[in-house]
């Protein structure tokens, strides 16, 4: 059905439009960095890790020399072996048995949405501190970004959901 | 990453006079190199590291690579590559501060992002994913990660287009 609107009232549907997105944006938001926070957890979590060929021989010689491997177990890949504090994998994951009652780096990750003037975001991250060295590498250790590279992989599925939000609100408004 | 795109991407920085002169170096001494995983780092240099690549297939198109050479426009793979700035504080001249390496990190924008005159040839889009400066205790080391996407278009035949 067509509806004529004056000018006024086609102003006022255009900032109803913008108000009542808000919430809409903010509901898919928060699914789309759930997505990516359950990408981000499988990118650290061994067996299923995409950077678990990224071996690091140096700091497997440099843990030998100082005795500390404590063990060796086979990996789902035969080739990829894990030593003491997952350093011959790639897989950013530590097997160092006094530490399995510790919290994992993997189970800190977490994600919240935040909404303000500026617009709706949504936050994936982890408050351990040597999560940076991590993602970001250091000098003896290449990096392996796991929550930038979980975002370019769910990228079209978070595209999807915020259009999804925007085609609410129009449908609602147009109702 | 294709390995035209790559050393394409190090000949736009190791040929640039203003980036060698911000790093200490002269055009030919080649600090940016493909990062190695068994050699060590001897700064001031920049590491360059392919990160995982998508392709997409143009509309009609069965295969992302094809004979015969026709010309024809195959697939877009959009990539995205992590080039590290490394900086150590315990050289007695420039670079050897957090603000060098900024500044190093500045000009590695500018010839990457703008890309005109088409530096790096047959790549578009480029676009800044995150950048990062970290400081190592242990080694003295100020890096700089940054990180970037871009696409390059597959011809018809394993060309560029």
């Amino acid at each position: 059905m067509t509806v004529i609107l004056s000018r006024e009232e086609l102003q006022a549907k255009i900032k109803n439009l913008q108000t009542n997105l808000i919430p809409h944006l903010v509901e898919k938001m928060g699914e789309a960095a759930k997505i990516v926070e359950g990408q981000a957890k499988k990118n650290c979590t061994l067996g299923k890790s995409p950077y678990e060929d990224m071996v690091f021989p140096t700091k497997f010689e440099m843990y030998q020399l100082e005795g500390k491997i404590r063990g060796i177990r086979m990996t789902q890949r035969p080739s990829v072996f894990v030593a003491y504090e997952g350093a011959y994998s790639g897989a950013p994951y530590s097997i160092d048995e006094n530490r399995r009652r510790e919290m994992h780096m993997r189970d800190t990750i977490y994600s919240i949405v935040d909404s303000d003037q500026a617009g709706v975001h949504g936050l994936v991250g982890t408050p351990v501190d040597y999560s940076v060295w991590v993602h970001e590498g250091t000098s003896k250790m290449w990096a392996r970004p796991f929550i930038t590279d979980a975002i370019f992989e769910k990228e079209k599925a978070i595209r999807k959901l915020l259009s999804e939000a925007v085609l609410e609100d129009l449908e609602e408004q147009a109702a | 990453m294709n390995a035209t795109i790559l050393a394409g991407i190090l000949l736009a920085l190791n040929n640039d006079s203003t980036l060698m002169s911000l790093m200490g170096k002269t055009v030919g001494d080649n600090p940016c190199y493909r990062a190695q995983r068994l050699s060590a780092i001897i700064p001031p240099v920049i590491t360059l590291r392919a990160d995982p690549e998508d392709s997409e297939l143009y509309c009609g198109t069965d295969y992302a690579v094809s004979t015969p050479l026709t010309g024809a426009v195959l697939a877009r793979n959009s990539t995205t590559a992590q080039l590290d700035i490394w900086v150590s504080s315990a050289q007695e001249t420039v670079p050897n501060t957090g603000f060098d390496t900024d500044a190093i990190a500045d000009r590695v924008d500018i010839l990457l992002l703008y890309n005109t005159p088409a530096r790096v040839a047959n790549t578009h889009g480029w676009r800044k994913v995150s950048s990062s400066q970290q400081y190592e205790d242990d080694t003295g080391l100020w890096h700089n990660a940054l990180r970037y996407s871009f696409w390059y278009l597959i011809k018809q035949g394993y060309g560029l287009t």
